[in-house]
């Protein structure tokens, strides 16, 4: 610690021995985390191993179980939002925390609004929109500050409300991801203005999962895993290797298995298909036990991709073949009926009801199998859970344990659980491992490798290029809404990936 | 300052106001009573008593809640009202009273709401049968009729009742373009979880929207009973579905968030010009009454399509 | 550093614990407490007034519940699928007043039920087609339903009473074993076929799927729309049976029967412990709910209690006992304001 000589002084933020339980799982256990004016520390970790739950027990957004906070020293107890705000600490979430409905500058100033008038609470609103407007300008954001919210872009979004961070004067400023929304130009820009600040001695709190901006950008580091403090490091100490075995706790190993070889019957087939602007004429086939990477950057059509097959929202034009017969998908009902299952992104808002149990949430897509005549066969269905909980090691007590209660890794299986349950021959993946830790990956690729083994094929759309390249026999490269290049299994790097997925090299 | 925002919020609420010249042109061809000017006189002293109550009905809304309890309200304070006058207190005390009674049971439905986090909706409607039933307590069998002169005055003709409409507009419409509480309605309205990570105390200020809403009711029910010179305990019954139907015809969206007093006047107009014509080209009081439901219903859809629109 | 003395040991929380005790812990708070209530408040009364425990009390006491239980079978249908309808009590005005006016005209008593209840069926897919089509939350289409159906019915009985003494009271009137009202017969029925939807069909786990999150019920192959308007039939179907126990018993409608019951069946629903944001909720908790309503009602009747006193009785006692078991869902779960926010839509 002796090399940070730019953070003298007393911490900012203390806190220690936090400690944080969900029903079912301890967020944080015994977490302690210390903050020096002028550094930039950047807190990391995998999903779910406790990093936003620290900044909101930080924030008031929720009260710790146990743990003591100190402030510039003091000791203090968040009991609501309102104090740590008034002691000077921002915070910029993940999600975007904008009031849509509003304009930019009621947003910026929401809760510091300046007053004519004190006693009164009269605004001194010819103030509120010039202030913003310089302020806007210090971020090279030209936006008007009258316009409403909600027809801003997501990354002017987001620059709004690091601007609201800045309005008033703050010691610490808390940033959860707050890149992953940026685009590049943008990202200097912030990154210009940490600088900036930080020789003021304002402290940051960075959580971050890019490693390149963990260099660029932190001074020290306090890895969490599972809600416990790996420890505290300075950046320059750390490799990146040994950054992550701390992170995941273990070495890297193999991740992917070996796939077995397709068959040679096509299964499902595309031809022209087009969602809106956004899919834009995309042809393709997939044979029996075939597994189909597609892949892409943000915004390039993937998502979309995969709904408009598994007819969540269905093709503007275009046909789909199923065993070369041609089949209208228009719905997800239709879609089952046709044997495709589709596994969303978003688990837990869209895959699972968190607050029923795994026999029901395995019932949603099989009940209708299960009920001749409307009735429920629940003796079957308990049968079939309880089957699948065995074949897929999912780990919960009872098959009436709720959803919720699960991890990342056991969510994911028990929706696949759900899939496997209608026999379907086509399985669409969307981002199967986002948020899931090592371990539960390899079985997720495990479970992949024995249904192309059982001749079901698989489509799997992701961003992550790594696992694109490794777990498809072929990979599909999309941008703007079309398929650009494919690339047979392991005969790219990742940067080959990357590079059609922008375009580079496209006018040579 | 305060007229330029009203004005925004004027053009904003074109779609209303053309709404309203559209159902006026056909009363004026199809209703030849209703272009008479005397007609617009008792229109505009109609409009008074709903307008008050939909100024306070604009707020709660904005904010995101829901006040059912408002009609009841009126006709609580209605009956106060009744009663006391007989007592011979001063005019300008009565009118404190009432105005404070409908605060009163205001800040109760806002506390209960915020304390117990049950749904607005359940609360004000319970609230609606606990006020109705105390109103058929206070007002039985008594006669409430017959006030004084100077209380009269201040239902009488449409001078004074739209002097006092226009200034609880101008009060209102102050607040919410001016000041930090009419702000954080908004942010409540759009967002409250916003609206609580960035300070704003959002349960204190629920209750004071609730309070205004029901200070408005109260300050209707004087309109009301010193129009009518009389008051009873049926009063005022069904008034929080036009007050409602008026703030939601003026733009102000039900799910909380856009929307402005100076919309809500010309939602008033509308209803009231309506229920006026109506009654002109001879239709009954039951089917004015199926019209409002379908133009609440109407006012909703538009609500939602423009809400797809503007997000 | 020094250690927290209040901190937990690691490792509790997880595995064992957590383990599903649920259906037992529901069954010690809410239905056992709602139990106790009952019996405590028939005691205290029984005490006070004797009468109480009389056998015409206590049919009394069941007969005047069976259109509460009814209608409150339907809503649970309809609050676990996630939607309300708070225009049930102005459907029922409209509904009866309908069969009354065709019974006094002379249409046979069978036909005009037929037609009553048909009616309500329609008006209630009426408010789901609207919330749906117009992408309203329902209880505001529902609110504006009310003005419709009670201006309808204003204007097809002119404001006047329909009487038809001694037309219809086959339902109403009759008692089996000269014990037992048919009427509350027929309640059981509603409690039995709601059971049985939601315990045993297709219709009814697609119900708490619905409820609970639409999105992952429609990407599991679930029609959402379908299963809300089925919802909405269904609780129609059961306000038309209540319209017709409830004017073959009185013998007489006006546009104002029925009104005030929608907030008693969502009290009795909910108290019963379906959380206005659905997606739970078991119909033996409405039973117990509806129950309480009665004991409630016959109590301040047995204690003389002025029926405006009354009035404001029932609805600090619907607001309090929401509040009650807002309270006590809030106790195991972290969860945020969002989950009220929701809870009103």
């Amino acid at each position: 610690m002796n090399q940070l000589n730019s953070t003298i002084g007393a911490p900012l933020v203390v806190m220690k021995g936090i400690v944080k339980c969900f029903p079912g799982v301890i967020a944080l256990n015994q977490v302690d985390f210390e903050l020096l004016p002028g550094e930039v520390h950047v807190l990391l970790g995998e999903n779910g191993a406790g990093k936003s739950t620290l900044i909101k027990v930080l924030s008031g957004a929720f009260p710790a179980d146990s743990g003591e906070i100190f402030i510039y020293g003091e000791k203090v107890v968040i009991e609501s939002p309102e104090v740590p705000l008034k002691k000077g600490l921002r915070f910029i979430y993940q999600e975007l925390n904008l009031v849509p409905q509003i304009d930019i500058a009621r947003n910026i100033f929401l809760g510091v609004e300046p007053l004519g008038i004190r006693k009164l609470g009269i605004i001194n609103t010819s103030t509120l929109y010039k202030t913003a407007s310089q302020l806007l300008e210090r971020f090279n954001i030209q936006l008007d500050p009258h316009r409403i919210v909600s027809t801003l872009s997501v990354t002017q979004q987001k620059m709004v409300e690091i601007a609201r961070a800045l309005v008033t004067d703050a010691r610490v400023i808390v940033l959860d991801e707050p890149t992953d929304v940026l685009e590049s130009t943008s990202r200097n820009d912030l990154f210009k203005v940490i600088n900036h600040l930080k020789k003021e001695g304002v402290g940051f709190i960075y959580i971050s999962h890019r490693y390149a901006e963990v260099y660029e950008l932190g001074d020290r580091v306090t890895i969490l895993r599972d809600g416990k403090n790996v420890g505290t490091f300075s950046i320059r100490d750390l490799t990146l290797e040994t950054m992550i075995e701390k992170m995941i706790g273990g070495k890297i190993g193999k991740q992917y298995p070996s796939l077995p070889a397709p068959q040679e019957k096509i299964i499902l087939r595309l031809e022209n298909f087009y969602k809106g602007t956004v899919v834009q004429g995309v042809d393709f086939s997939l044979r029996k036990g075939e597994l189909l990477g597609i892949t892409g950057l943000m915004g390039a059509g993937k998502t979309e991709l995969a709904r408009a097959i598994a007819g969540v929202d269905p093709p503007t034009s275009g046909s789909l073949y199923i065993e070369d017969e041609k089949v209208m998908v228009r719905t997800p009902e239709e879609a089952i009926r046709h044997g495709i299952s589709f596994l969303t992104e978003n688990r837990k808002t869209e895959g699972l009801i968190l607050d029923q149990s795994l026999r029901n949430n395995y019932g949603l897509p099989n009940i209708n199998r299960l009920s001749p005549f409307g009735m429920v066969k629940i003796k079957k269905m308990n049968d079939e859970i309880d089957f699948y909980m065995k074949e897929l090691t999912i780990k919960a007590p009872h098959r009436f344990t709720l959803a919720g209660q699960l991890s990342g890794g056991n969510q994911q299986k028990l929706v696949l659980a759900k899939w496997l349950g209608t026999h379907a021959k086509v399985i669409i993946f969307d981002e199967p491992t986002r948020g899931i830790d090592i371990i539960g990956r390899r079985e997720v690729y495990r479970i992949m490798q024995e249904l192309l083994a059982e001749g079901t094929s698989i489509l799997m759309f992701t961003s992550d290029y790594a696992e694109a390249m490794e777990m498809s026999h072929r990979v599909m490269v999309m941008r703007r809404g079309k398929i650009v290049k494919e690339f047979p299994r392991s005969s790219a790097s990742e940067d080959d990936i990357l590079k059609a997925a922008i375009g580079v090299g496209e006018f040579r | 300052m305060v007229s330029s925002s009203l004005l925004k919020q004027f053009q904003r609420a074109t779609q209303a106001l053309l709404g309203l010249v559209t159902i006026n042109v056909i009363f004026f061809i199809f209703a030849p009573t209703y272009r008479a000017i005397s007609n617009f006189q008792t229109i505009f002293s109609q409009a008074t008593v709903l307008g008050v109550m939909a100024v306070g009905t604009t707020v709660v809304l904005l904010s995101a809640g829901l006040d059912l309890s408002v009609g009841s309200i009126l006709t609580f304070v209605a009956v106060s009202v009744g009663s006391m006058l007989n007592l011979q207190y001063p005019v300008w005390l009565i009118v404190f009273i009432a105005l404070g009674i409908g605060a009163f049971w205001g800040t109760v439905n806002g506390l209960i709401i915020v304390i117990t986090g049950v749904s607005p909706l359940i609360v004000t409607l319970g609230m609606m049968m606990i006020l109705r039933g105390f109103s058929e307590l206070l007002g039985a069998g008594k006669d409430m009729s017959s006030f004084p002169r100077a209380f009269r005055a201040l239902g009488s003709g449409y001078f004074i009742p739209v002097l006092i409409m226009a200034a609880a507009y101008l009060v209102v419409a102050f607040m919410l373009g001016k000041t930090r509480l009419g702000f954080n309605a908004y942010a409540i309205g759009g967002n409250q979880e916003v609206a609580r990570l960035s300070g704003i105390r959002v349960n204190k200020c629920k209750v004071i929207y609730y309070a205004i809403g029901g200070l408005m009711a109260g300050l209707a029910a004087v309109l009301l009973t010193a129009r009518l010179n009389f008051a009873n305990s049926t009063f005022g019954q069904g008034m929080e579905m036009n007050s409602i139907a008026a703030v939601v015809i003026g733009g102000t969206s039900m799910s909380g968030g856009i929307g402005g007093v100076g919309r809500t006047i010309i939602g008033v107009l509308i209803m009231t010009c309506l229920a006026s014509g109506l009654s002109h080209m001879g239709v009954g009081s039951s089917w004015q009454r199926v019209s409002i439901g379908i133009v609440i219903i109407l006012a909703v859809w538009i609500d939602t399509a423009q809400r797809k629109r503007t997000l | 550093m020094q250690t927290n003395p209040n901190v937990k040991p690691p490792g509790v929380g997880s595995g064992t614990l957590v383990k599903n005790n649920k259906y037992q812990l529901i069954f010690r708070s809410q239905w056992f407490l709602l139990l106790l209530a009952e019996f405590l408040i028939a005691i205290i009364t029984g005490i006070v007034n004797p009468r109480f425990f009389t056998i015409s009390n206590v049919i009394n006491v069941l007969e005047q519940i069976a259109v509460l239980g009814i209608v409150s079978s339907g809503m649970t249908l309809l609050i676990i699928s996630g939607e309300i309808d708070i225009s049930v009590g102005a459907n029922i005005g409209l509904s009866s007043c309908v069969m009354a006016i065709m019974i006094k005209s002379g249409i046979g008593v069978f036909p005009s039920f037929v037609t009553g209840i048909a009616l309500a069926i329609f008006s209630s897919f009426l408010v789901g087609l609207t919330a749906h089509t117009f992408k309203a939350p329902s209880f505001i289409t529902s609110l504006a339903f009310i003005s419709v159906f009670q201006g309808i019915a204003l204007a097809i009985t002119k404001g006047s009473f329909q009487t038809i003494y001694g037309q219809a009271e086959t339902i109403g009137m009759t008692r089996l074993g000269n014990v037992l009202p048919l009427s509350f017969v027929i309640s059981l029925g509603a409690y039995l076929v709601v059971h049985f939807i939601l315990a045993y069909t297709k219709f009814g786990r697609r119900i708490y799927s619905v409820g609970s999150n639409p999105a992952a019920a429609y990407l599991s192959g679930i029609s959402v729309i379908k299963t809300k308007y089925y919802a909405f039939l269904f609780s129609g179907f059961f306000v038309g049976i209540g319209s017709m126990v409830l004017l073959s018993r009185i013998g007489a409608a006006q546009p104002s029967t029925g009104s005030g019951i929608e907030l008693k069946a969502i009290g009795a629903v909910v108290i019963g412990g379906t959380p206005l944001s659905g997606g739970k909720g078991r119909i033996i908790g409405t039973l117990l709910g509806v129950l309480l309503m009665g004991i409630i009602s016959n109590a301040l009747n047995m204690m003389r209690v002025n029926p405006y006193y009354q009035q404001v009785t029932f609805g600090l006692l619907i607001i309090a006992s929401l509040a009650m078991s807002i309270f006590s869902s809030y106790k195991g779960h972290a969860r945020s304001e969002k989950s009220t926010k929701k809870a009103i839509e």
